[in-house]
């Protein structure tokens, strides 16, 4: 069960890991093109068009890729503080007892 | 409401019982004060980060108050885990939505600033509000989600921190 | 000018669903949702609410509609789905 289970997590795995090159692969293609000076001056004339607050507007609308990375900052946060203080001890149930059943049938093998 | 008794039962190591009285209904008004601040982020100050942390201060009120254990605003394990990347899943896929029609990742479809998009595909993702941002508050409405999610995690996981240094 | 926008306060009282359906009460000297607690509840959000004005859209009706849509979001959802499950919930 566990192998099965492994197999499909590292097929998510991949095929996230697709998406999130193919995104980057395509910002970064053709970037010199796109680069335009004074856009900021453009982007303020235009942008109180779709909402009054422009901070919002920069934060969501113009930088919406530094707001993806920025609140994916909050999980690698909890992810370090589980880490580092639990010591791996805050788990469910069900994962520890898989993870000792790994475990288990690893020692029993060799 | 200590109903037919005469005084609450109430050891020295819980919390008052004014505090504990008060604190569910004060706690609500917080989380609803966080939900119109997320929803009010692209017409007043404020925003999804904002908004998320008042909703994410309502939760810790209670769990410092009720302890972790029998608070009753509980986030268990797999609702933090499932909300988490729902909310991650729907923010990538709003930006996808934008690198499939136009070519530019998260273009905002609804507002339209650039005509990119026919108008009948923009009529969808537009927000139903006088100001039709776009997809600008369902953007802040998911960063909203992640912020409770995330900042009542690590509250909810240093409480469980000190009750395992006292078992030790 | 009443001109009630209803998007934003159906998404408020969806908000409050999903936070109020985390709600699971099993204490002695809490605050209980009997109907004096709900009605208190309810007069000092609109009490609440009223000194707020028209807050996230601003030509709406007077008292901030979002508001009191989380609120009774969040009272629909702990009535309906908080409590019931009793262990992972």
């Amino acid at each position: 069960m566990s192998d099965k289970i492994a197999s499909v997590r590292s097929l998510i795995m991949l095929f996230a890991a697709i998406i999130f090159a193919s995104t980057l692969f395509d910002a970064i293609y053709g970037f010199k093109n796109l680069i335009q000076p004074g856009i900021s001056l453009v982007y303020n004339a235009i942008g109180t068009q779709l909402a009054p607050n422009m901070v919002t507007l920069v934060v969501f609308d113009w930088r919406g890729f530094d707001t993806l990375g920025e609140s994916l900052i909050l999980v690698t946060a909890v992810l370090v503080v589980l880490l580092i203080f639990g010591k791996g001890k805050i788990l469910d149930k069900n994962i520890n007892a898989d993870i000792d059943s790994v475990n288990d049938n690893e020692g029993d093998d060799e | 409401m200590a109903e037919g008794k005469k005084s609450p039962n109430w050891n020295k190591d819980d919390s008052s019982p004014i505090l504990k009285i008060m604190t569910l209904p004060i706690a609500f008004i917080m989380i609803a004060l966080g939900i119109m601040t997320i929803l009010g982020g692209h017409i007043t100050p404020g925003g999804g980060f904002q908004g998320g942390a008042m909703i994410a201060g309502g939760i810790i009120f209670c769990v410092i108050v009720y302890g972790v254990d029998d608070t009753p605003l509980k986030l268990s394990h797999r609702f933090i885990s499932t909300l988490e990347s729902l909310v991650a899943l729907a923010y990538v896929l709003l930006g996808l939505a934008g690198l499939a029609l136009t070519g530019s990742f998260l273009y905002n479809i609804g507002g339209n600033l650039y005509g990119a998009v026919p108008q009948a595909i923009a009529a969808i993702f537009s927000y139903p509000d006088v100001t039709h941002a776009g997809i600008v508050p369902y953007l802040n409405i998911a960063v909203g989600l992640k912020v409770l999610v995330g900042l009542s995690a690590i509250v909810i996981a240093f409480s469980k921190f000190k009750k395992l240094a006292e078992e030790e | 000018m009443v001109a009630l926008v209803l998007g934003p306060i159906v998404i408020a009282v969806i908000f409050g669903f999903i936070v109020g359906t985390r709600i699971h009460l099993n204490l002695e000297n809490s605050f209980k949702f009997t109907i004096s607690g709900i009605i208190a509840l309810i007069i000092g959000a609109i009490l609440m609410a009223y000194g707020i004005g028209q807050f996230p859209v601003y030509n709406d009706l007077a008292i901030a509609a979002t508001f009191l849509g989380a609120i009774f979001g969040l009272l629909i959802g702990s009535a309906l789905l908080g409590g019931r499950a009793k262990g992972d919930h």
